[in-house]
């Protein structure tokens, strides 16, 4: 699979599952875990797409824009971490 | 939640969707004060709102923008790393610094870049080397036909990047406003390129102050499921349209939006939203 398609399956991916998750809890059963960890789902999928592209470039061998992408996600996971604690 | 209420977060929704689907924004500035008049919400919950309404929208336009090669990844990326540095810079400087100078400025910035947009025609440069480190294509569904572009002026722009950053950190106004017209004007980006890369931008831009609030415990649960319901159809109806409107008129409809946004910003400096 091309990195592009990659990505946006990623993301594809992280978007139905969230929404699915968020719309059983806004709509059925006004849950809140279902609402919890759909919008986490949601809320991850730019990160797992980041992480998607970085493989992606890793495997085209493409090491400059790797290099880049590594630095991104550097710079985002340690944000989520940072807002963790 | 009443559902008066419910429909008319996912409206708003919706309206955040296409806009960050057409025109790579994420409109924190209209939308977190809608949320504060319309839906009684306090600023921090607005702005917590707001996040999660532009990541769902940038998931869903991306999705699509990244599989035809609209959005650069690749550029991007890179910008993210420009940006983040200007972000870091502007919060450890920001009390240096007045708020309403900021904003001015940034105004300034909008009214500049919009006039620009729509008095300047639009200059790709075809690539010399098509394997070139910074050449790239996209197919342009209006017309059917393949554009090829050189990003040019790769250190200028990164630069003004920065200064995106910067500014966004400081004033708390999202960067898309500066980079799309950096990427178009500077870069020399084919605008529904630089649009459709700034909406997958803008997710991971807003994913981290999203995170932050998100385990702070300061997100609103049920408000942001529904903003992210109705932005997931916006970015969906909206990438839709991006795909297939001619590059001069979203050129145009962009000019408008970032004088609209201007205007926004000077009434919230003036203390009236």
């Amino acid at each position: 699979m091309s990195m592009n398609k990659s990505i946006a399956w990623t993301l594809r991916i992280g978007i139905i599952i969230g929404l699915a998750l968020v719309i059983i809890g806004e709509f059925i059963s006004e849950d809140n875990p279902f609402l919890y960890y759909g919008l986490l789902i949601l809320i991850a999928s730019p990160l797992f797409a980041v992480i998607a592209a970085f493989l992606g470039l890793i495997r085209e061998k493409d090491w400059f824009w790797a290099c880049i992408a590594g630095l991104v996600v550097i710079i985002v996971v340690s944000g989520a971490i940072v807002a963790m604690m | 939640m009443e559902i008066i209420i419910l429909l008319g977060l996912i409206a708003l929704g919706a309206g955040a969707g296409i806009m960050g689907a057409m025109f790579g924004l994420g409109g924190g500035v209209i939308f977190v004060p809608v949320l504060m008049l319309a839906f009684g919400l306090a600023p921090a919950e607005a702005a917590a709102v707001s996040l999660v309404g532009i990541v769902a929208g940038s998931v869903g336009a991306s999705s699509v923008f990244v599989e035809k090669g609209l959005a650069n990844v690749r550029l991007g990326l890179l910008l993210e790393v420009t940006t983040t540095i200007g972000a870091i810079a502007g919060a450890i400087i920001a009390g240096l610094m007045e708020d309403w100078i900021l904003s001015l400025v940034f105004c300034g910035v909008m009214i500049y870049s919009a006039f620009r947009m729509i008095l300047s025609p639009e200059r790709v440069v075809e690539p010399k080397d098509s394997n070139g480190r910074f050449s790239f294509k996209y197919v342009d569904e209006a017309h059917n036909e393949e554009i090829p572009y050189e990003v040019q002026n790769v250190g200028k722009g990164g630069l003004a990047c920065v200064f995106a950053g910067m500014m966004s950190s400081m004033t708390g106004v999202g960067g898309g406003a500066i980079k799309v017209p950096v990427m178009n004007l500077i870069m020399h980006i084919p605008m529904k390129a630089a649009s459709s890369t700034s909406s997958y931008m803008i997710g991971i831009t807003a994913f981290s102050g999203a995170v932050t609030y998100f385990f702070s415990g300061q997100l609103n649960l049920p408000f942001a499921g529904a903003v992210a319901i109705g932005a997931f159809i916006g970015a969906i109806a909206g990438s839709y349209l991006a795909r297939k409107i001619d590059t001069k008129h979203l050129r145009r409809y962009f000019s408008v939006v970032l004088f609209f946004m201007a205007i926004l910003v000077l009434l919230r400096v003036g203390g009236i939203i």
